[in-house]
């Protein structure tokens, strides 16, 4: 066997292995567990809820097509877990219309970096911004939500869209952050999230879990085709939650010139 | 977040590489782990602006980093890759396609890695299951490209018997 041959039949053996019990791949390596987090991985899923609970679905909204009928239920149902752990219903302007499209990790995140962001939450730590706007970075905290988009190459993915409502309409007050403008000049801090118009969640869709999740606001003016991803679903409707607060809506603003939790 | 076509953190072979870490360290879900925790810095490190020239070269350097740390002792990698190779099944099949013969193979595989030295072990897997060229290896692994070369050359030597011997 000569040296290009062994090359050859090297570079064969090694590709032929793969990973016992990682990724479906390979044989079985005995019931050895899978990193938890990799658990959430394999069914994370990317929605933005809001609002509502009737759902009113579009005559070919099927995500994934005839006979998607129990996937639907397992998505509406998700959607409504991850509405009862972040939704306060909130009076609104107008209607609310809550749509998301059904794809691949690979594709939503492709997606997702296509859009200019003002800000992004990550729900399960701190915020930051949009580098691209060139604004200071804030602390980063758990980004697993981003991980598990990049990670997991085969799951099923939500990217949902609301429209006609602000951020705090979609997150706790004690969730929202409060970013500075920075500059004297500029005048007062200002809420990012009073200044949404559409806003994205992540959630696990198997059990409506959103603290590997993102809630993330356009910038102004920001044009996306929720279509491209595939077919849309969209639902308006009464609040499937209890009713608002009898108060009005408020959320504690922090002068602070660091991202904190709250 | 802007990344170069070409060498963007979407061009990092995350099965490969957790394939490839397997076979260094014997243990999956540490090359699992490491794939994972590597590549989480690439997203705070790309998110943050850092730039990197080649995200899969810094993807691999950060994951083997991260093996080395915890495997202080190349006894315990050895005896992870014994370990690991019993328990593949060993049945063998009529045909190279056939999913029991590959699984012969990586037990031969594995068997045959746990006689190389660890540096012998990235670089003929990093040269073979990712197909990195000898320069990123050596960049991957702070060593010159001489010494990729001739780390390579002993690492084949070692594991030639193991291919005569399945395919005399």
């Amino acid at each position: 066997m000569d040296d290009l041959d062994l090359d050859d039949r090297l570079r064969e053996l090694f590709h032929s292995y793969e990973t016992p019990g990682i990724d479906g791949g390979g044989p079985s390596a005995g019931g050895r567990r899978r990193a938890p987090r990799l658990a959430l991985v394999g069914t994370a899923a990317l929605i933005v809820a809001l609002g509502a609970g009737l759902v009113v679905l579009h005559p070919a909204g099927g995500n994934g097509g005839p006979g998607s009928g129990v996937r639907d239920q397992q998505i509406l149902a998700a959607v409504k877990r991850a509405e009862a752990m972040y939704f306060l219903p909130r009076p609104a302007a107008g209607p609310v219309i809550v749509a998301y499209a059904v794809t691949t990790p690979a594709r939503a995140l492709a997606y997702l970096d296509g859009i200019s962001w003002s800000n992004v939450f990550y729900s399960s730590a701190d915020c930051h911004c949009d580098p691209s706007k060139g604004t200071s970075m804030g602390k980063v905290g758990n980004d697993s939500s981003q991980m598990s988009l990049v990670a997991d190459e085969t799951g099923t993915v939500a990217v949902v869209e609301i429209s006609g409502a602000t951020l705090d309409a979609v997150y706790p007050p004690g969730g929202i952050r409060h970013i500075p403008t920075g500059d004297i000049g500029q005048g007062p801090p200002r809420v990012y999230a009073y200044q949404a118009d559409a806003a994205f969640l992540v959630v696990n869709l198997t059990d409506g879990d959103t603290t590997g999740g993102m809630v993330a606001t356009p910038e102004s003016g920001t044009s996306f085709d929720l279509g491209s991803l595939g077919a849309v679903t969209t639902w308006t409707g009464p609040d499937d939650f209890g009713p608002p607060p009898s108060g009005p809506s408020t959320v504690t603003v922090v002068d602070t010139p660091h991202f904190t939790s709250p | 977040m802007t990344v170069p076509e070409e060498e963007g953190l979407e061009a990092v072979d995350r099965t490969g590489l957790v394939a490839a870490l397997t076979l260094i360290t014997g243990d999956p879900l540490l090359a699992e782990d490491a794939v994972q925790e590597a590549l989480l810095r690439a997203w705070q490190k790309a998110d943050a602006g850092d730039p990197v020239d080649s995200w899969p070269a810094w993807v691999v350097t950060v994951a083997l980093n991260r093996t080395r740390n915890h495997f202080r002792s190349l006894g315990r990698e050895r005896a992870a890759l014994t370990r690991l190779a019993a328990e593949v099944p060993t049945t063998a099949g009529p045909s190279p396609t056939d999913p029991a013969d590959r699984a012969a193979a990586s037990v031969d595989l594995l068997r045959a890695m746990t006689s190389l030295t660890r540096r012998q072990r990235e670089v003929v897997t990093l040269y073979y299951r990712l197909d990195l060229p000898l320069a990123k290896i050596a960049a991957a692994l702070s060593v010159s490209e001489g010494t990729v070369k001739t780390l390579l050359h002993r690492a084949r030597a070692r594991l030639r018997p193991l291919l005569e011997e399945r395919n005399p």
